[in-house]
């Protein structure tokens, strides 16, 4: 049998100019024939106008967006059966409130989520034998998943042989896992922001402390990495009981490419190799939105994302999140693609 | 479905059993588990010898180890040194029913076992082929099955066989359920009491069950469920695609038929322990739990000899291997696994199985094949609900304003397919028969799994009854037993 070819992507694509990158998209786009196969979902059968030719980044902005309760009306029924348009291995939902959202993954989508994990190690500085904690919620949350796909990550492609524990905040007061945390010490934290907080008494519990910080508890710690909340309200908060520099990310199940800060904390790189990204700036009626590599810094509105992902391409999908444009210029971390901050929901 | 691969010709049971042997040696199990401070703590100056023992004779000499053992080194020592390889990928708790939980690491080898022969070994109940969608129930992280659902997915995928898979955990099973149907999902692994619970929540909930499934079609939704609801009564059978249970945790047999009747599923029942990268199944022929003897040599203590141990301070019982074990025999199973991180050696699970038989299987298999029972210590498993007697010896001590408990019997029996618990107490100083019954009944709530359990149906309530002559089943050594299983 052969081994996991994980899926990492052209070897420095993180620091490739932005002319490349487009490049790169138009290929994926045309080779990859993202238009032709998602014109064959249920999700977007009817709704696209008849695609003429092999699409590229320009004809992606000639089709409409894609909305949360379309791809809840596509979950509906009989329409299920045609939403993927390649075999799934892996069906994993949305974390947002209300109802759950499905998402299929096939195998090419499992191996990029394991390879977008050794870019994050890497773009934190991970060094080989870190300890890895990570507070996740419970399946079929895709965030679940983020443990397994780390480690297998590193397993197949990254090499650091990173030791991974995880908890969940359902079994922190059933299960001992804060007090075995504390025993092997992490030195990245990975959780939602307030879970973090509200650990903090449960660690220093850990340690048979009545009151404490959980820096106390975790000396080694050094790198927090929070996802599905704001940081920045709390970042300082975090950053000081934690005693460890925080990272942003921003990521969920129909864009499961996890855009994340770097350590120079200008923003959340979003990565252009695996999905286009759009800027709803407005507009009545017909909104109008601009590609996130041309638009000018301080730009606001709707991220819309098009995913080049095997199962189901979410096309022009609104995330319904509203973020800002930090730059579009090369980062001081040497990483080029764009940088935005995510504001909060629309 | 049809008893699968009739023409393969398997190997006899005494190539089985000598295969188990030579594996123990090729696998280097043993000179890794002396690595592990588990192992070093339990051999003490004689590991060097034990970590050499190319026999089952020579494995024959070597201790048991057990929970308590690990437990014991992992308060010890420190987590770098439980681990028998030089890195470890993932650490994972078991529930910790028999105390506090325990710390499994799991290696990258482990893994590949698992993603290698995961399938292989599935393939058994010959329910898993290719295009087979599976609902997945399992526990939130730090357990085990956190991670199995993906495992078995990057298993199908290594492999090349089409599967999908929805792993949901038992807080989203409702929301899951739904959406299982309908894509059509037509196996589910989960707890069978789990599977019978949520059986009676969709009968009695079909209104909203229709509306999920006919969403969009309005019209059709209102006389469908009026109809489903007065006419029809039906069954989550007549809702959903369920063709396949593969349940673990507690025994299948009592639920088999009741999950038949109410998901139109065949029963598979599945065998796993967290400390184990290894999971047993049945075959289509429900013929008991293969063991493979290809990946672990198992042994079993005879009843027998765990009534000597009960009585005789320091007595250390003999096992036999399974292979030579006589059919109905019954026994605490004993694992010696060959894995990476920690393998397994001379493991006593505390579970109580019995011998099935060593002829060959039905489908052609040749491993022996066992039925688990229950525990054979302290621990009342009912599924995801365990609990252990002293815990409820020590709520039963509250009991003082209507009379006290002197002394007590659990015993645990069945209503229909549902774990049914009766406490029978001989009661001291009783002022009110009937509030004492009501105080015990209260004290049973301390126990939070138990409560749990009630409360969402998992188990059917309790019965307490006062027995002033409670003389029941005795130990060899005249003490009352705590614990009777009346199935």
């Amino acid at each position: 049998m052969e081994p996991l070819h994980v899926a990492l992507e052209p070897f420095d694509v993180e620091n490739w100019p932005l002319s490349k990158l487009r490049d790169l998209q138009e290929e994926r786009l045309r080779i990859g024939l993202v238009l032709d196969r998602a014109a064959c979902s249920s999700l977007y059968a009817g709704r696209w106008p008849r695609l003429r030719a092999r699409g590229g980044r320009r004809l992606v902005q000639a089709l409409p967006f894609t909305s949360a309760s379309d791809l809840l009306e596509a979950q509906a029924g009989r329409r299920l059966r045609r939403l993927a348009v390649a075999p799934v291995h892996l069906w994993l939902s949305s974390a947002s409130a209300g109802e759950r959202k499905w998402v299929p993954f096939g195998a090419q989508d499992l191996l990029r989520t394991m390879g977008l994990t050794v870019r994050l190690s890497r773009l934190l500085g991970l060094a080989p034998g870190e300890v890895l904690l990570m507070v996740t919620p419970p399946a079929p949350l895709f965030q679940n998943g983020l443990p397994y796909f780390w480690g297998q990550g590193d397993r197949w492609q990254g090499g650091l042989h990173l030791e991974i524990i995880s908890g969940s905040m359902v079994m922190a007061e059933h299960n001992n896992w804060p007090e075995f945390a504390v025993r092997r010490q992490p030195t990245l934290l990975i959780a939602r922001p307030s879970d973090a907080l509200a650990l903090a008494p449960r660690f220093a519990q850990a340690i048979g402390a009545a009151e404490g910080r959980p820096r106390e508890a975790f000396p080694r710690l050094r790198l927090g990495l929070f996802y599905g909340e704001l940081l920045d309200p709390v970042r300082a908060e975090l950053e000081e009981a934690y005693g460890l520099e925080a990272f942003s990310c921003y990521a969920s199940a129909e864009y499961p490419y996890y855009a994340c800060e770097c350590p120079a904390h200008q923003g959340l790189h979003v990565w252009l190799d695996l999905a286009l990204a759009e800027v709803i700036v407005g507009g009545r009626g017909r909104p109008e939105a601009v590609f996130l590599d041309e638009a000018p810094a301080g730009t606001e509105g709707e991220l819309a994302v098009t995913t080049f992902a095997q199962a189901l391409p979410m096309v022009r999908y609104r995330t319904g999140d509203r973020v800002r444009v930090v730059s579009t210029e090369p980062c001081a971390c040497g990483c080029t693609h764009p940088r935005i901050q995510v504001l909060g929901r629309v | 479905m049809s008893i699968a691969a009739k023409a393969v010709q398997y190997p006899s049971l005494a190539e089985r059993a000598a295969l188990s042997e030579r594996r123990l040696v090729e696998s280097g199990a043993l000179k890794r588990a002396a690595r592990s401070a588990l192992y070093r703590r339990a051999w003490g100056e004689r590991t060097a010898q034990f970590a050499a023992a190319a026999s089952y004779q020579e494995l024959r000499a070597l201790p048991y180890v057990g929970g308590k053992d690990v437990r014991a080194t992992q308060l010890e020592t420190d987590p770098a040194e439980w681990a028998c390889c030089d890195h470890v990928r993932f650490w994972i708790s078991t529930s910790g029913t028999t105390g506090t939980p325990k710390w499994v690491p799991i290696s990258d080898a482990d893994l590949d076992e698992l993603e290698l022969r995961g399938p292989e070994d599935a393939a058994v109940m010959g329910a898993l082929q290719p295009g087979l969608r599976m609902l997945a129930l399992n526990a939130p992280a730090p357990y085990y099955s956190d991670l199995q659902g993906y495992v078995s997915s990057v298993a199908l995928m290594r492999r090349g066989v089409e599967g999908e898979m929805m792993v949901t955990s038992f807080l989203e099973i409702e929301r899951s359920l739904g959406f299982a149907l309908r894509l059509g999902a037509d196996a589910f692994m989960a707890f069978p009491s789990i599977a019978m619970a949520l059986a009676e929540g969709i009968t009695a909930r079909i209104p909203q069950v229709v509306a999920e499934l006919l969403k969009g079609k309005r019209w059709l939704a209102a006389p469908a469920t009026f109809l489903l609801q007065h006419v029809v009564r039906p069954k989550p059978r007549h809702l959903t695609h369920f063709r396949w249970g593969l349940f673990g945790g507690e025994p299948v047999e009592p639920y088999r038929q009741a999950i038949h009747q109410a998901w139109g599923m065949e029963s598979f029942e599945i065998y796993a322990l967290s400390e184990l990268r290894l999971v047993f199944f049945e075959c289509s022929a429900h013929q008991g739990l293969h063991l493979w003897l290809d990946r672990c040599l198992p042994e079993v203590i005879p009843q027998a000899e765990l009534e000597k141990e009960q009585r005789r301070a320091g007595y250390v019982p003999v096992a036999l291997p399974v292979w030579q074990a006589e059919e109905g025999l019954t026994g605490e199973l004993v694992l010696t696994s060959y894995s990476d991180a920690l393998p397994l050696i001379r493991y006593r699970t505390a579970d109580l199985v019995q011998v099935v038989g060593m002829a060959p299987c039905r489908c052609g298999r040749t491993d022996p094949r066992i039925r688990v029972l229950h525990r054979a210590d302290d621990i009342v498993n009912l599924g995801i609900i365990r609990f252990s007697l002293v815990a409820l010896g020590e709520q039963l001590a509250k009991v003082q304003a209507r009379g006290r408990v002197a002394d007590w019997q659990l015993r645990v029996g069945r209503d229909g397919y549902k774990a049914r618990l009766s406490v029978i107490i001989r009661a001291e100083g009783v002022s009110d028969d009937r509030g004492l019954v009501a105080e015990v009944r209260q004290a049973l709530d301390g126990i939070p799994a138990l409560k749990e359990g009630i409360a969402n149906r998992l188990v059917a309530e309790p019965e307490v009854r006062i027995d002033d002559g409670l003389a029941g089943e005795r130990t060899a050594s005249g003490k009352l037993r705590r614990l009777i299983y009346e199935e």
